[in-house]
């Protein structure tokens, strides 16, 4: 692969976000929020605003995967859009090194976006269905690569191809000739022409079958370690989460909960929500899961959370709480801190962790 | 019915459906039986053909360009494909079914009460009162909040995990002897799901049905049910207790699936991969349907379809099983 894509970081100009490494982020955002407006619907609910994502920070170090947990509607694939500058921000700030998404747009912003490529939960909406597949291999090189021969090009997308798995052929194929797994590689290749530095993967392996989802994984691990790319990986699924990730962010109604390094996170989650979910994890080993905690009820509607701490009313803790502390959950939204129990990367957002 | 007999035996079921690209076997040759009270887990991914397993034991396969073969029999009576007079008897009271979209599978414009109680109305022939004090009823046991007031609710006012509890419920209205879930929580958020398996779990034992789990997901089918069986590529390829068949299997892709998963607390640098995918059902693959993919594989294996090898308990479709010690 050809150099220009990969830029040295450059030391971060701000100062360090609570919970990065010592390495300088690739990617760093701050305290993002993201509102959108309901219009009124047939249902005849009143207009609302949903407040989707409610100050979320994350700093992801280069060559590192940071996964993005949560059930649906916790927010986290909007944060994925707001990393991408495809939405707005309502207030906050997405870098990228040292180039401020979030205050770029039109041709700049375009630009920007070469070094940052997705790779979303369904392959076959991704890929447009009338375009073979070397052509639509071929469409980034062509915007952001346009100085390149027709020959250079074509010879380039073989490469590609052949890197994720797939036959020479393949190229002169149609989407719909493909199965899941072999449209999730062309994505990938596609992602990969114009060398990006960050890949925000989402839900990169849902829609795949579980013999063809190791593929997918393995692959992408092994892009990872071979060009060094930083993943935003955003996921619902706790087991492939605790094998691509380095650092693991739970969210939950819009918030981060918890923020962790993944063996910290998953050896002794620091939120109850993350105990309960990490204990919702079916295990195919006989007899070896965690004790189940079953939450009660559902997630709240984002429309009109719960005043407090927003995890109160199914929290597990909250139950074993006096009424005095009961009281602060309901009154005081928790930051995200770190506990005085030796490990300073972990930061939680709950008023009573230490009871854990 | 003698105790102890079994409330399903199926034997030889084959479907095919005519396709553009000719003539598509989704099932092949599968027999089973299924006792009173056991949970029992049906595996397979996409194409596997478990999904119209579970159509066929309900009747629901009785349409043009679709053949359905082999024996089925239910409490004792033999069934056919054709009979749907005698079907619509026997769904709802004998046997039901939850669906992967509890969305999809409520009428959105009845309310939920009344659709719990449908089935009783046509089964029992009850009065409006009486309907509507059975339907909060019902809804109170698969433990939907506040029933007395959600049981005018419309279907999109509740939540997926709420929905797929009307499911349940529906289903349960007539106390049928064999529930089939096909998928019950893949739509779901995991702590969702953990609620909907525990109510499920909670109602099988307290009515003694037999549950006919459908799912992809192996964990699930290893904390959820007595007994496992696999299905590839339309076919039956293991059958045995959850306990050894997630531990010890004896066919190459039950193995096979087990180690591509990423399992809790044993991270690896690289997960073990199945090569290929599912095959094309317009034209599977000669001999063993797996072999293509199969590291075990051999030349009798590319030549012989492999039989099914009954064993002390369950029983495998492989030439090459893995040895029962490991």
């Amino acid at each position: 692969m050809k150099g220009d894509a990969v830029t040295a970081p450059h030391p971060s100009p701000l100062p360090e976000e609570r919970g990065a490494s010592r390495a300088s982020p690739l990617l760093r955002a701050e305290a993002l929020h993201k509102r959108f407006s309901v219009t009124p619907s047939l249902l005849g609910r009143a207009r609302g605003e949903v407040h989707a994502v409610s100050g979320v920070s994350l700093s992801i170090p280069t060559g590192t995967t940071l996964a993005l947990v949560g059930e649906s509607g916790c927010g986290k694939s909007t944060v994925g859009r707001l990393v991408l500058g495809l939405t707005r921000p309502t207030s906050g700030r997405v870098f990228l090194g040292d180039d401020e998404v979030t205050a770029l747009s039109g041709e700049r912003l375009r630009r920007l976006r070469r070094r940052m490529q997705m790779v979303f939960q369904d392959p076959g909406a991704a890929l447009n269905p009338r375009m073979r597949i070397a052509d639509a291999v071929a469409e980034g090189l062509l915007v952001h690569h346009p100085q390149l021969s027709r020959a250079e090009r074509q010879a380039r997308v073989a490469a590609l191809l052949e890197r994720v798995g797939l036959r020479p052929e393949a190229g002169q194929r149609r989407p719909g000739e493909l199965s899941g797994g072999q449209r999730q590689r062309v994505v990938i290749a596609r992602a990969l022409a114009v060398e990006p530095e960050l890949l925000v993967a989402d839900e990169p392996t849902s829609a795949l079958d579980v013999s063809v989802q190791a593929q997918v994984l393995n692959l992408l691990m092994e892009l990872k370690a071979e060009r060094g790319l930083t993943f935003l990986f955003i996921s619902h699924d706790l087991r492939v989460v605790e094998h691509v990730a380095d650092r693991v962010a739970v969210m939950y109604l819009g918030r981060l909960v918890e923020e962790a390094p993944r063996e910290t996170l998953f050896a002794r989650p620091r939120h109850p929500y993350t105990d309960a979910l990490l204990s919702a994890v079916p295990d195919p080993r006989p007899g070896r899961r965690r004790a189940r905690v079953v939450l009660d009820g559902d997630v709240p509607s984002p429309l009109s959370p719960p005043p407090g701490c927003v995890f109160h009313p199914r929290c597990p803790l909250y139950a074993r709480l006096t009424e005095g502390e009961r009281a602060r959950c309901r009154g005081e939204s928790p930051e995200l801190r770190t506990l005085d129990d030796g490990v300073p990367s972990a930061h939680v957002a709950c008023h009573f962790a230490e009871r854990m | 019915m003698p105790p102890g007999a079994p409330l399903l035996e199926v034997e030889g079921l084959s479907v095919s459906f005519a396709t553009a690209g000719g003539r598509l076997r989704a099932v092949d040759g599968v027999s089973f039986s299924l006792t009173q009270g056991r949970r029992v887990g049906l595996v397979g991914e996409s194409g596997s053909g478990k999904s119209v397993t579970a159509q066929a034991l309900m009747g629901l396969l009785d349409a043009p360009g679709v053949q359905v073969e082999g024996e089925l029999r239910l409490g004792g009576e033999r069934l056919t494909a054709t009979d749907e007079r005698r079907w619509r008897t026997l769904r709802g009271n004998k046997v039901a079914m939850v669906f992967q979209d509890p969305a999809a599978a409520l009428n959105p414009r009845m309310r939920v009460g009344e659709q719990v109680t449908e089935g009783l109305l046509v089964h029992q022939g009850l009065g409006r009162a009486e309907r509507r004090r059975r339907a909060v009823e019902l809804l109170t046991r698969v433990g939907l909040p506040d029933a007395g007031v959600r049981v005018d609710a419309w279907p999109h006012e509740l939540s997926g995990g709420m929905r797929q509890r009307v499911c349940i419920a529906m289903a349960l209205a007539c106390g049928p002897q064999l529930l089939i879930a096909d998928e019950p929580t893949t739509a779901l958020d995991v702590t969702v799901q953990a609620q909907v398996m525990a109510l499920l779990a909670r109602l099988q034992a307290e009515t003694g049905m037999a549950v006919l789990l459908i799912s992809h997901d192996l964990g699930l089918v290893a904390e959820w049910c007595d007994e496992v069986m696999v299905m590839y590529a339309g076919q039956l390829v293991e059958r045995g207790p959850a306990a050894r068949v997630l531990t010890r299997p004896r066919h190459p892709y039950t193995a096979g699936l087990l180690a591509s998963l990423p399992l809790p607390g044993e991270r690896r640098e690289r997960l073990v991969e199945i090569p290929g995918m599912v095959p094309d059902m317009r034209a599977p693959p000669s001999g063993c349907r797996f072999n293509p993919r199969c590291p075990r594989a051999d030349e009798r294996c590319r030549a012989e379809a492999p039989a099914w090898s009954e064993e002390a308990e369950g029983g495998h479709r492989c030439h090459l099983p893995l040895s029962e010690g490991t």
